[in-house]
């Protein structure tokens, strides 16, 4: 006799090999009777036996242990059981006793191992340690280790029994299991794993209670609907930094192993066919009064036992509905072939698990006398069989048992159609069994039999994985009675449909990411949704345990050749050509049949999708591509990166530029792992230099394209310090992160950046660069408000190259100033900035170049007051840059601008916004789309668009350009003060005026400080306070005229007379009116022109010319402003004609209402109020 | 220092502007030291150094390349002593491409030496203009 696993001879008598500690005896499985050596059933039952009398147990059908890889990460749950009191016990036997007792001992423990799926990975001294996961997954890996742990404790118990009546010792046993990645591979000529998932589990072994099983976090995380633990204090142990956590369990919750718990509030989505056809099948069966056999196949976690769920609660709720039998078949464990069936029966005959045998056997012979009626004797002679077939106890009748086994089963097959078809004629049935692709073939068989053979209305649904069919393909299908039925994944919406019930708080982006990793598999999105609730965001691409065995086990029961092919395929990524699969053709692999072998299993899939590198095929599922390439060893997958990287240079030829960011990806990948793998260093520095230039390239490609977070990845990564770039390379990496930093709106990075550049560009004496760089700087901290440095920056770029021949780049830097000076309201030094470089594009030929010296010149003109001038040198401004679209993006604001607060030509300056924004979009850059978008919220409180106008700024404050010192800062605050105002909330708006005035005061925007400025005016009259608004009044017109800003000078003015009028200053008030008009008559500015005529009227009480104002604002489309000057021309009325006056009040105070300044309207018609004022336009 | 010195100095600077304001670089050269220096206030944008006639030869003409008119005109004139003239100035332009008018005030600080201009020094305020000159 001779081990069947490993081949060691052992000795007649001997139940488990000495050498690996399988079992060895010849007895059934299922009904426990002796069998011969070699029979093919047994005698009892009928089971189907495995060669050498042992049974094809579940267990080894579905994942025969293949060859493993010589090397292989793997995810593998480690246990490590301990003989407690060996000592003591070793001290009192004689050594040749104490060394039989210790090895029948462990051998049985490893017999638990066995049992469960595991490998024994070693029996050391007084102990042993045992693999699961590794060299062959299993699903439920961490479950069965934990499983067999608890079961060697059972088995220890009985192994003190016989020890203590033969040599009066026992021993304790301590059990340690810990979850997590390891090398597995040959160490020597031994197969075995390496990693500190195997030191941690035995230092849980060591801290474990006697007679308890420990577990570290992530088993406990895997398997905690499995058993019931209880929390230990977290474990010290030798050699950890950190505290262990650690859970003891001494139960499991559940008889059988690998159920997963039913989580209710998931929705059952996307399945509506299926479950009318389950529904259609039974009906025929009723109307046909016979079997029908469903087969319903779809891969782990698709749906299959959800499905059965609701279409056993549709039928229940049908009139007149079946009756629902379940049986389940275990992958491990049970040691009964017909495990499935029997759960049919016990439930039937309403069979406890914790009924004695004889009681349960009792209880069966009664339901079948009552199924089966007639004569007693044959009811008997049927339970019998039965009883055999469950492995129950029979007692025995004193009849021969049949000698045939082919005619023993096939009696035992029909006596459960008999008494099937018994329960079906009284009350349609409908039973079902689930994993039937782990069933025994006997039980097989006997589906198929009662398929064909019952008389009665019998659904018998099979709920399988593909596997089955692999098995035998003629499953279900080509009989009159056979469904079968294909549970194909979910849609991309049905599984968003899911999640969304799974994770209602979360937005379309984890999402997303969720429904492209699911694939459609509803498990695996349960299980990530969970993740992501349990851990947030990051969970999203990190796989859970329960998923990664799930899709382990599936590639562990592959040909090795075809797992070769999909690990190679990973590296390549989830879509691949056959070309790029040429590295395995040359290592001998039949490319062809082995992707059409995994075709035909649905692994890989054609790819529709396209691509310069990666049409034709795709991994069915990314999960089983990041499965594969998780197996890999990290120095593996560094040189197959590197070899995929060499193959598609290649064939790219000169057309390289297509596939930079393919290549970037896999030369970066190669370095990356390569240095972590520790390869050796020459050919380290091999794949960092690859991977150096191609994130390089590929970032410049992304720049070039404005893919702006593409291109800070690629740079990001180049700079990398492990790459060793050169500090030439390195400071112009830096530079091109910096600029797109800049464009996303990152500016202090992008500042640091840059100073660093500079700094290596000064010591390299490369002037024109230094210049570059001084430029950006300026720009950059000009838009930062730190205008000082800005502008010492900007004179020392331009000292750097001006006494140089003419270039481009002293022309930027010159428009670069010019934009400076203008925001901080110097009028001359901006145009002095402007005509150099005008002048200078005329040297260089070069007139595209000068658009932002034209925008200057369009600006300044504009706050001169001079409309039609401006707006040409504007518009010539956007012409000169056509087809540029950065340039074009510059030249639309300030058109917009100008249109806006210059000519007051609204609708112009939404077009213009709107292009620009277009624009903006497109190239990504932060930055001008916050300022855009908040232009566009000050057009919207022109209009009185309130709504409009929150949600434009707040789109600009979500795009995070919005930083705490910034321009954009400040425009933001100012309009959060005009929402405030309107809203009647008048000190938070004061507070807002007075936070934005102090940013705009520090960066020296003058513009936007003599705007904050004249609008903080209307809302202290508003508070009546008209000292206070002549005060900041006063501060805004020294500003305006400083910087030439006659339009805004004029509504200033216009203002302040009309708040000096209320005041009874009426001198001032004429004086300020009077310079107002006469102003207003030298500028092309419809505000101005309105305001003055308005406050001009004012100051005169002439309601005539303050309607001539109402329809001014009317015209200009400014309704708030001609509903306040309705009630100023009221005002104006009062005392002549005080019918009319109200009735002009009430108007306007209807339309304050609804414009949605209530404040105003109270104030309006409240019969003494003070009128309003000029609203902040 | 003899009132008349002072006079002497003013009148040199009087006569400096006058000539750059009339375009006149001969008198504006019949006026500078062989060792002459001029720099600009540092916010304009280039500011410049120039340095002997040859030097204030080529600043001239750039200067007529830019703008199409300039008027200098001073506004107040202070004597520091030692051959210095403080004189606050407003300088307006008219952009020979732009054509527009533009103008800021300037302080500059004059130093003169045997009556001729040895130095003209800009700045953005009076205030630098004297720590300027305070520092020699």
């Amino acid at each position: 006799m001779s081990c069947g696993r490993c081949g060691e001879p052992a000795p007649d008598g001997a139940r488990f090999c000495s050498a690996c500690g399988a079992a060895l005896a010849a007895t059934c499985p299922s009904c426990g009777a002796e069998v011969e050596a070699g029979a093919r059933f047994c005698g009892a039952c009928g089971t189907a036996l495995a060669e050498g009398g042992m049974a094809e147990t579940a267990a080894s059908a579905p994942a025969t242990p293949r060859p493993a890889p010589a090397e292989e990460r793997r995810l593998v749950s480690v246990l490590f059981a301990d003989l407690s009191g060996w000592t003591a016990v070793s001290e009192r036997l004689d050594p040749e006793v104490a060394k039989r007792v210790s090895e029948t001992t462990l051998l049985r423990l490893g017999e638990e191992v066995d049992r469960h799926g595991g490998t024994v990975d070693k029996f050391a001294g007084d102990g042993l340690m045992a693999l699961f996961g590794a060299p062959v997954a299993h699903e439920d890996d961490a479950e069965r280790a934990v499983r067999a742990g608890l079961a060697m404790q059972a088995a220890m118990r009985e192994i003190n029994d016989d020890l203590t009546s033969a040599h009066d010792v026992s021993f304790a046993l301590r059990v340690g299991v810990n979850t997590g990645g390891v090398l597995a591979g040959a160490v020597g000529e031994r197969y075995t794993v390496t990693g500190d998932a195997v030191n941690t589990a035995a230092r849980l072994e060591s801290a474990c209670r006697p007679g308890a099983v420990t577990v570290g976090a992530r088993t406990r995380r895997a398997t905690a609907d499995a058993f019931d633990y209880r929390a230990l204090e977290p474990l010290t142990l030798k050699g950890k930094s950190e505290p262990v956590e650690a859970w003891e369990t001494t139960a499991a919750v559940g008889v059988l192993p690998g159920r997963r718990t039913m989580r209710a509030e998931t929705p059952l989505v996307g399945r509506e066919a299926e479950l009318e056809l389950v529904a259609d099948l039974q009906v025929r069966t009723v109307r046909e009064g016979g079997a029908h056999l469903l087969t319903v196949v779809g891969g782990a976690g698709v749906g299959k036992s959800r499905l059965l769920r609701e279409a056993a609660a549709l039928l229940a709720a049908a009139p007149g509905g079946p009756r629902l039998l379940e049986g389940r078949c275990p992958a491990y464990g049970s040691g009964v072939v017909y495990w499935a069936l029997g759960e049919v029966f016990r439930a039937d005959a309403e069979i406890r698990d914790d009924d004695p045998s004889d009681v349960a056997w009792d209880k069966l012979c009664r339901r079948l006398e009552d199924l089966l009626g007639g004569d007693p004797a044959l009811a008997d002679r049927r339970a019998a069989l039965v009883g055999r077939l469950l492995g129950m106890d029979v007692p025995d009748s004193g009849e021969p048992l049949e000698a045939d086994a082919e005619r023993a089963r096939d009696a035992a097959f029909a006596a459960v159609a008999a008494c099937l078809e018994a329960m079906a004629s009284r009350r349609p049935l409908v039973v079902a069994f689930e994993d039937v692709h782990w069933a025994d073939d006997g039980l097989l068989d006997l589906v198929e039999h009662l398929a064909r053979f019952v008389r009665a209305p019998l659904l018998v649904v099979c709920l399988s994985r593909d596997e089955l069919l692999e098995r035998r393909s003629g499953w279900g299908a080509g009989r009159r009675h056979g469904t079968l039925a294909f549970l194909d994944p979910l849609s991309a919406e049905e599984t968003r449909t899911l999640l969304a019930s799974l994770l209602p708080e979360h937005d379309g982006g984890s999402a997303a990411a969720l429904v492209e990793r699911a694939g459609g598999n509803a498990l695996f999105a349960e299980e990530m949704a969970r993740r992501v609730r349990d851990h947030g965001e990051g969970g999203v691409d990190e796989l859970p345990d329960t998923v990664q065995g799930v899709l382990a086990a599936r590639l562990d029961s592959l040909p090795p050749v075809e797992r070769r092919f999909l690990q190679h395929a990973a590296v390549i990524g989830r879509t691949f050509s056959e070309d790029e699969l040429a590295p395995l053709a040359a290592e001998g692999v039949d490319v062809p049949a082995t992707l059409a072998s995994l075709r035909e299993k649905d692994l890989v899939v054609p790819d529709g999708r396209g691509g310069p590198a990666a049409a034709g095929l795709a991994f069915r599922h990314v999960l089983i591509r990041d499965v594969a390439y998780a197996t890999l060893p990290m120095g593996v997958r560094a040189r197959k990166h590197f070899e995929v990287g060499e193959l598609l240079a290649r064939r790219a030829g000169d057309r390289e530029d297509e596939v930079v960011a393919l290549l970037a990806e896999h030369y970066g990948r190669a370095a990356s792992l390569g240095h972590e793998a520790g390869l050796p260093a020459g050919e380290v520095d091999r794949l960092s230099a690859r991977a150096l230039r191609f994130h390089e390239a590929a970032g410049d490609a992304a720049a070039e394209i404005y893919a702006n977070r593409e291109a800070l990845e690629r740079y990001r990564a180049a700079l990398d310090d492990r790459l060793a770039a050169d500090a030439p390379t390195r400071a112009r990496l830096i530079e091109k992160r910096a600029d797109v930093e800049a464009r996303v709106g990152s500016l202090e990075p992008a500042i640091a950046g840059w100073q660093t550049a500079l700094e290596a560009a000064e010591r390299d004496g490369a002037p024109e660069h230094s210049a570059r760089l001084l430029r950006k700087l300026g720009a950059g901290l000009g838009r930062e408000g730190r205008r000082a440095e800005a502008v010492d920056h900007l004179q020392r770029g331009i000292a750097a190259v001006k006494d140089a021949p003419p270039s481009l780049g002293l022309v930027l830097l010159y428009e670069e100033a010019a934009l400076l000076y203008l925001d901080t309201g110097d009028n001359m030094l901006a145009v002095y900035a402007a005509e150099k470089a005008l002048r200078l594009t005329e040297r260089l030929g070069e007139p595209r170049a000068a658009s932002r010296a034209h925008a200057v010149f369009g600006r300044v003109l504009g706050r001169m007051g001079d409309a039609d001038r401006a707006r040409e040198s504007l518009e010539r401004s956007v012409e000169l840059v056509h087809g540029d679209d950065a340039g074009t993006l510059a030249a639309l604001v300030a058109l917009a601008r100008h249109h806006e607060s210059v000519e007051a030509d609204y609708a112009a300056a939404g077009a213009a916004y709107a292009e620009a924004l277009a624009i903006a979009e497109r190239l990504g850059g932060v930055p001008d789309q916050v300022e855009i978008l908040l232009g566009l919220a000050q057009l919207a409180v022109v209009r009185a668009d309130w709504a409009e106008a929150a949600r434009r700024r707040e789109a600009g404050e979500r795009m995070g350009g919005t930083e705490a010192r910034s321009r954009r800062r400040a425009l933001t605050l100012g309009l959060e003060a005009v929402e405030a105002w309107r809203l009647g909330r008048l000190e938070e708006s004061e507070t807002r005026y007075a936070e934005a005035l102090d940013l705009a005061a520090e960066g020296g925007w003058t513009e936007i400080r003599a705007t904050l400025l004249h609008r903080l005016a209307v809302l202290r009259r508003d508070r009546d306070d008209p000292a206070g608004a002549v005060e900041v009044l006063g501060e805004a017109l020294e500003a305006c005229e400083r910087a030439g800003m006659t339009g805004r000078a004029v509504q200033l003015r216009a203002l302040r007379a009309e708040v000096l009028a209320r005041t009874g200053r009426t001198g001032d008030a004429d004086a300020d009116a009077a310079t107002a008009v006469e102003e207003a008559a030298r500028v092309a500015d419809p505000v101005a022109r309105i305001v003055a005529l308005e406050a001009s009227a004012v100051v005169a009480v002439d309601a005539t010319r303050l309607h001539e104002a109402v329809e001014g604002w009317r015209g200009l489309q400014r309704p708030l402003d001609a509903a306040r000057c309705e009630l100023l021309r009221a005002e104006a009325l009062a005392g002549s004609d005080q019918d009319a006056a109200g009735e002009i009040r009430a108007r306007a105070a209807e339309e304050l209402e609804r414009l949605g300044v209530a404040h105003l309207a109270e104030a309006a018609r409240a019969a003494d109020a003070p009128s309003a004022e000029r609203s902040p336009g | 220092m003899t009132r008349e010195d002072v006079l002497g100095d003013a009148a040199v600077v009087r006569a400096w502007m006058d000539a750059s304001n009339a375009g006149d670089l001969d008198a504006m050269l019949a006026l500078i030291a062989p060792d002459f220096e001029m720099s600009e206030a540092a916010s304009l944008p280039g500011a410049v150094v120039v340095s002997g006639a040859d030097g204030l030869r080529r600043y001239v003409r750039g200067w007529e390349r830019n703008w199409s008119e300039a008027d200098w005109r001073a506004e107040e004139t202070t004597d520091l002593g030692e051959g210095r003239i403080l004189v606050m100035a407003t300088l307006a332009l008219r952009g020979l491409r732009s054509a527009i008018d533009v103008e800021r005030r300037f302080a500059y600080v004059f130093t003169i030496r045997d009556g001729r201009l040895l130095r003209q020094d800009g700045f953005d305020t009076r205030e630098q203009a004297l720590a300027a000159a305070r520092r020699g």
